[in-house]
């Protein structure tokens, strides 16, 4: 029998590298068999306890309703999505409407202003007698049908 | 093969089931390769809406378990690449005490001696599992924590079966190096 296996080649057959002339080895050899088999059960002690102590960390159970959540969460962006579309929508509606709106009033203002106009040189013109020092000129109407009126 | 590419569909859609039986095996993974609980909770959710996202593209050439598992490596890799991560790395081990894992040993009815020991050897191996290089700490923890074989380790990972053997022995032989002559 050859001396015993090298730490290497303990090491290659643990990563399952099983070289003939190592298996023929270890069968042969009892201490080669029991540091291979001490090394194989301490790294599966290690598998457990890692296994144990992350099943008890936060984090380590199933989120309950995960898909509901997430099916949910789907729905909530696609409210959000109408909401916006609505916003934009109302947008370009209120918009013009506001504008047709103003003209509309400074239209209305400037109507206004021509009726209070008519009406001042209406009061103006049907007077019965100038004013005093009243310019004479200013009382003679201009056009024919003027007058024909007066 | 084409009835277990039928059959990995239908399992796809139902995905509320599929949480359930593979979440504790992804968290746990993740988990032992970030060690903080926050980033792993994170990262698994990731990894389950990333899978949801691309169930449709699932080709069934490999179990759910290997798809699942592919996509957490390549998220904890991403995520230990990412230089905030080695920064608080460096500065704090992220929460997850050294002495953790050795808390957790199997109820075997060994002398007291012997379990110190052991609870020695497994921080041991923990801490020294920690400082492998990425790839050799993801093919350790998939072989002797997730309990997956060379081929299953392969497709997970993407890598030939040799290349596979070659960073889990390197792991194997560092982590030993590690343990020195505890016995």
């Amino acid at each position: 029998m050859s001396a015993h296996l090298s730490s290497e080649q303990i090491s290659r057959w643990t990563a399952g590298d099983h070289a003939p002339e190592a298996y023929r080895h270890i069968q042969e050899c009892a201490q080669c068999a029991a540091e291979v088999a001490r090394l194989e059960n301490l790294f599966e002690e290690f598998g457990y306890s890692v296994s144990r102590w992350s099943a008890l960390q936060r984090g380590a159970d199933t989120p309950g309703r995960w898909m509901r959540l997430e099916s949910r969460r789907g729905v909530y962006s696609g409210m959000l999505r109408w909401k916006l579309v609505a916003a934009a929508l109302v947008i370009a509606f209120a918009v013009p409407l506001w504008i047709n709106l103003k003209e509309h009033r400074s239209q209305i203002e400037a109507m206004d202003m021509d009726a209070r106009l008519l009406e001042e040189v209406n009061a103006s013109i049907s007077r019965s007698a100038p004013a005093s020092m009243e310019p004479l000129m200013q009382l003679i109407a201009c056009e024919p049908d003027a007058a024909a009126k007066y | 093969m084409q009835a277990t590419v039928e059959d990995t569909r239908v399992e796809l859609e139902d995905f509320e089931d599929v949480v359930s039986i593979h979440w504790q095996r992804i968290y746990r993974f993740v988990l032992a390769s970030v060690r903080d609980t926050d980033a792993a909770r994170t990262l698994t959710q990731d990894c389950f809406l990333r899978a949801h996202s691309r169930r449709e593209r699932f080709r069934g050439d490999a179990s759910v378990k290997t798809w699942l598992m592919k996509i957490a490596i390549n998220l904890v890799h991403d995520f230990c690449r990412n230089r905030r991560h080695q920064f608080w790395r460096r500065l704090s081990a992220s929460g997850v005490r050294t002495s953790d894992i050795s808390d957790h040993l199997p109820d075997s009815a060994v002398s007291p001696e012997a379990r110190a020991s052991l609870k020695e050897q497994l921080q041991a191996i923990w801490q020294a599992s920690r400082d492998l290089p990425d790839r050799q700490r993801t093919v350790f923890l998939l072989r002797f924590v997730e309990d997956m074989d060379l081929l299953e380790i392969a497709a997970a990972t993407g890598m030939k079966e040799g290349t596979v053997k070659t960073h889990l022995f390197r792991a194997i032989h560092a982590i030993r190096e590690r343990l020195g002559g505890m016995r």
